[in-house]
């Protein structure tokens, strides 16, 4: 296992696509972020705290492009035959996969709050929230990048066809922000809505009507808040636009992602015909 | 070429990724076709405005198709055994392109099926005079080939079949929401005014300079023509609504097509096939 670890933490550190993803972590930053602070005297991020909500998505989403092309390589060059003839058992390739994927992905993490940190040094030594709520938003963030590690892993090391596992891990977790971002917008819908502009017309106060969008309580709605909570996307997506729901338990629903999508990664991969 | 064409037909419609990119396509535009409301008979749900909307997600889809189909020329040593046995290299790219174009333009039909179910079975109203339809469907149509353009060049100069995928499928994501984010700038006010409630109902603030507003100038111009000649801004604008000299577009697309195919060419020319 050791060796194994070892074997792709070479490879990671060798392989070009990965560092290309670092660099592009924080070309996306600078002009993500740092441009449009510079572009607004009084924009939010110049405190400290704020510049967490926009890491998150943006940093898993080029991750996801940087996985598979890394767990690809294992069976487009047959390494994986390799590692299994010289005698590792298939759950230790399994989780050595994990521990560089999963760093990879915390190092392009990382890469995006290098310009952030030095942003907020050069402007604002307010944080903007406190320390404890800062290490509490540190803590969902890399919670949630160890489980959708552990979602690219299990796709990269099922999928033998490396174009494939590109396609479907970049797609999906394109598919995965869109849809958490449409259903927490469903959820956050108010009950009721304004015409404010027939109240400023009548100059009167405004005239409340049931919002047609407003998702009752009851069942769907409880299905809905625990996808949004539980997966890392909805976690994301509830850290940007602070609409986090019992977030202390974040951290707990990505490492239970974490063990459900190891065990049932390990499982598939013992019976996987390798060819 | 004719041999060429036929090949590449004969093997698109064997592309399991073909089909699952258009059956994906079609599960897509039948979730997003779903009313949320029931009976809603606002214009976002008027079936001319379903369709026009249907570019960006069939765009997503086609990027897949296209970077797996051109890749496998690659990965299998197709493209060696087409030039042995005496294709030139500009027929084998033309094949390319029109093959990819073809596959592109029929993922995005098949967005457009269950709006045309619901226009013919359900009666439900176009929404728009059919001329500005016919117009935003050329303008559609035009961008697709435009982006099928850039997904070949991108799939003929690419090598390896992995990194052709992820650099169409990364571009397509950059051009539409680049251009999305260009244009929420772009239709920035000049004045923001908020709203006040006071006890005697709501009355509007006097108007502050937005510091988000771009002048007129160069950076406006460039944004501008930025979001009008690419075919993600195109697709962007079409479903915004947010059109600017929109008989132009077209023209654009078929600038984008020639400018991407020339230069395609000229590469794949020179290409070391190894």
């Amino acid at each position: 296992m050791t060796r194994l670890i070892q074997a792709n933490f070479a490879r990671l550190f060798k392989f070009r696509p990965f560092w290309v993803c670092v660099i592009l972590s924080v070309a996306v930053c600078l002009v993500n972020d740092v441009l449009f602070a510079v572009l607004n005297d009084d924009w939010v991020y110049k405190t400290g705290g704020l510049i967490l909500n926009q890491i998150g998505s943006t940093a898993l989403f080029i991750a996801a492009i940087f996985a598979p092309l890394y767990l690809g390589t294992d069976y487009a060059c047959g390494t994986i035959r390799n590692k299994l003839t010289a005698g590792h058992s298939r759950a230790s390739c399994y989780l050595a996969s994990l521990i560089p994927v999963t760093s990879g992905t915390l190092i392009i993490l990382a890469a995006y709050c290098v310009p952030l940190v030095a942003m907020s040094l050069i402007w604002g030594k307010n944080l903007g929230i406190t320390p404890g709520e800062f290490c509490m938003r540190i803590l969902i963030i890399v919670a949630a990048a160890v489980a959708s590690s552990s979602l690219f892993t299990l796709l990269g090391m099922l999928i033998p066809l490396k174009s494939l596992t590109t396609a479907i891990t970049i797609v999906s977790a394109f598919v995965l922000f869109q849809g958490s971002f449409m259903v927490v917008n469903l959820l956050n819908q108010p009950e009721y809505i304004a015409d404010y502009n027939m109240a400023i017309a009548d100059a009167a106060m405004p005239e409340t009507e049931p919002n047609p969008l407003y998702i009752k309580e009851g069942a769907l709605k409880n299905v809905l808040t625990a996808v949004t909570d539980v997966l890392p996307s909805g976690q994301m997506v509830r850290l940007q636009d602070n609409s986090m729901h019992n977030r202390e338990l974040y951290p707990l629903y990505s490492f239970g992602i974490l063990a459900v999508t190891t065990a049932a990664g390990v499982l598939v991969f013992r019976r996987k015909d390798l060819k | 070429m004719a041999k060429l064409l036929q090949s590449n037909f004969a093997r698109l419609w064997k592309s399991k990724s073909f089909w699952v990119c258009a059956i994906l396509t079609l599960a897509l535009a039948v979730l997003n076709s779903i009313e949320l409301i029931p009976d809603d008979t606002s214009w976002m749900y008027a079936t001319g405005k379903m369709i026009v909307d249907g570019g960006s997600n069939s765009m997503i889809f086609a990027a897949i198709f296209a970077s797996l189909f051109l890749g496998t020329d690659y990965a299998c040593g197709t493209i060696r055994n087409k030039l042995a046995v005496g294709h030139s290299r500009a027929n084998v790219y033309l094949a390319s392109l029109i093959t990819v174009t073809s596959g592109t333009l029929i993922i995005s039909a098949v967005y457009t099926v269950p709006s045309i179910f619901k226009t013919i079975v359900w009666g439900k109203e176009l929404g728009m005079p059919i001329g500005e339809f016919l117009l935003y469907i050329s303008i559609l149509v035009c961008a697709m080939i435009a982006m099928s353009a850039i997904f070949t060049l991108l799939g003929m100069l690419i090598t390896e079949k992995s990194l052709t995928t992820t650099f169409t499928i990364i571009l397509s994501i950059v051009l539409l929401l680049g251009s999305a984010v260009l244009m929420e700038f772009l239709n920035q006010p000049n004045e923001v005014s908020g709203l006040e409630m006071t006890v005697d109902g709501i009355t509007v603030t006097d108007p502050e300079p937005n510091p988000m507003y771009i002048g007129e100038g160069l950076k406006r111009d460039i944004m501008t023509a930025i979001t009008d000649v690419l075919p993600g801004g195109q697709i962007m604008r079409l479903e915004t609504g947010d059109l600017h000299n929109p008989e132009l577009y077209p023209l654009y697309s078929v600038g984008v097509l020639a400018v991407t195919t020339t230069a395609g060419m000229l590469f794949f020319r020179r290409k070391d096939l190894k």
